[in-house]
């Protein structure tokens, strides 16, 4: 079989650069990770480039630079664990969740004003779920484009999102004793 | 209506159910003030997500890194051009041949600059990589520099003394921005390369020779030179004492 050139793949892959490097820092969490994850993902795809059979570009390219982040986070982890939540993402204590009921939409937006809140937020949620609320916040990704990237049944893309986004208000909610404070 | 939407409401946000079930959703939400309320936050926080969310906006420098590493990769590289070319182009195939040999050093922990800087030559001569600017007006291609590496090269016009400038490139050796001027000597390229070094003294050219391409370093008032090309060597030294004198 011919192997499609270097630029045959350029075309196909470049346009979805921003992308990869959007899904890669949110589970990199910084940008000299974030770019070596795509490189690392690129090469990869560049390899299997032959035996790509169609299909959506992009979905085939994020899952395979989803992939790549997730072994940097294995990497990462035997070296220094980090502590997070537990495996489906509750919060070790409830307790902040009625004062979160209170809360109106108002009052949240007003509080999430920065970016630099809600980027902190975020990095505070286990990388299951800040996939999918990158994915379908910032790449306006399909459900059915994330169960593919992710290797999820839809059902479970609709739960993630349910549970990323929950907790992403309480998150948000926690940091306003501190900011009214300043 | 006794049950809660839970995640589905998560679904009907996004647009993501059929027609039946969207309207069975908007029941529910007419009839259930908890629902509703639910509903309002997370509309209020798809919209705070959407304002301060950015795409990520890959630099050129990336690009330019990611290029590189996936044309070395290219298995396909050498079978085009020989196809393409034939006999004309057998220098080009064994720059091409060289970089190979050069690229595995590149890995090392400490890198050697004359090699990078050759393979920096080796990959502008494949199929358009020699200027991302293409002008012969200097003063086209010293702006184009401007906020794509952090320094403003000098970038001398030698058209009169035979070496018409033919453009600009951004390029990396190791992990640093470089400017890459391309000076055209017959039909020679040649690849100066420069960056700012603080540290570097002032020092006269020094020349090098790697399987045929011939390299040239100097560094004057914290810039350093590198000047790079198959043609001779006596032509390349002469191109680079026209470049210490119009740019000191």
């Amino acid at each position: 079989m011919v192997h499609p050139s270097a630029e045959e793949f350029e075309r196909f892959a470049l346009p979805h650069a921003a992308a990869a490097l959007g899904l890669a820092r949110a589970l990199a969490r910084n940008d000299a990770d974030a770019e070596d994850v795509v490189q690392e993902a690129f090469m990869r795809a560049f390899q299997y480039f032959g035996g790509y059979s169609g299909g959506n570009p992009r979905a085939w390219l994020l899952s395979i630079v989803r992939n790549a982040g997730y072994a940097l986070l294995r990497r990462r982890g035997a070296a220094q664990p980090v502590p997070e939540l537990d495996a489906d993402g509750d919060s070790p204590s409830d307790a902040g969740s009625s004062e979160v009921e209170a809360e109106t939409p108002e009052s949240l937006l007003a509080r999430a004003a920065d970016a630099e809140a809600v980027h902190a937020a975020l990095g505070t949620l286990p990388p299951e779920f800040r996939e999918v609320v990158v994915l379908r916040e910032l790449e306006q990704c399909s459900y059915k484009e994330i169960a593919e990237i992710a290797h999820i049944p839809i059902g479970t893309v609709m739960s993630r999102l349910s549970r990323g986004r929950r907790l992403l208000q309480e998150r948000l909610a926690e940091r306003a004793p501190l900011r009214a404070a300043r | 209506m006794s049950e809660h939407l839970g995640d589905v409401l998560h679904a009907y946000v996004d647009d993501e159910l059929g027609t039946e079930r969207t309207l069975d959703v908007r029941a529910h939400l007419a009839a259930c003030a908890q629902c509703r309320r639910s509903y309002e936050k997370v509309r209020a926080l798809r919209g705070v997500l959407q304002r301060t969310l950015r795409p990520a906006e890959p630099s050129p420098a990336f690009l330019r890194r990611l290029r590189a590493s996936l044309r070395r990769a290219d298995p396909s590289r050498f079978r085009r051009r020989a196809e393409r070319v034939g006999w004309a182009a057998v220098p080009l195939a064994a720059a091409a041949l060289l970089t190979v040999a050069v690229l595995p050093g590149l890995r090392g922990p400490r890198a050697d600059l004359t090699g990078e800087v050759v393979a920096a030559h080796l990959r502008s001569l494949q199929v358009d990589h020699l200027t991302d600017v293409a002008s012969s007006d200097r003063h086209t291609v010293k702006p184009w520099f401007q906020g794509k590496v952090p320094f403003s090269p000098p970038v001398p016009d030698l058209r009169d003394q035979g070496y018409p400038l033919e453009g600009g490139r951004l390029d990396l050796v190791g992990d640093r921005p470089v400017a890459a001027l391309v000076y055209r000597a017959r039909q020679h390229a040649i690849n100066v390369l420069v960056w700012p070094d603080p540290e570097a003294r002032d020092s006269a050219p020094q020349a090098e020779t790697r399987g045929g391409i011939h390299v040239l370093h100097w560094s004057s008032q914290g810039m350093t030179w590198w000047a790079v090309s198959d043609v001779n060597a006596e032509e390349l030294q002469r191109l680079a004492a026209l470049l210490r004198e119009a740019a000191p």
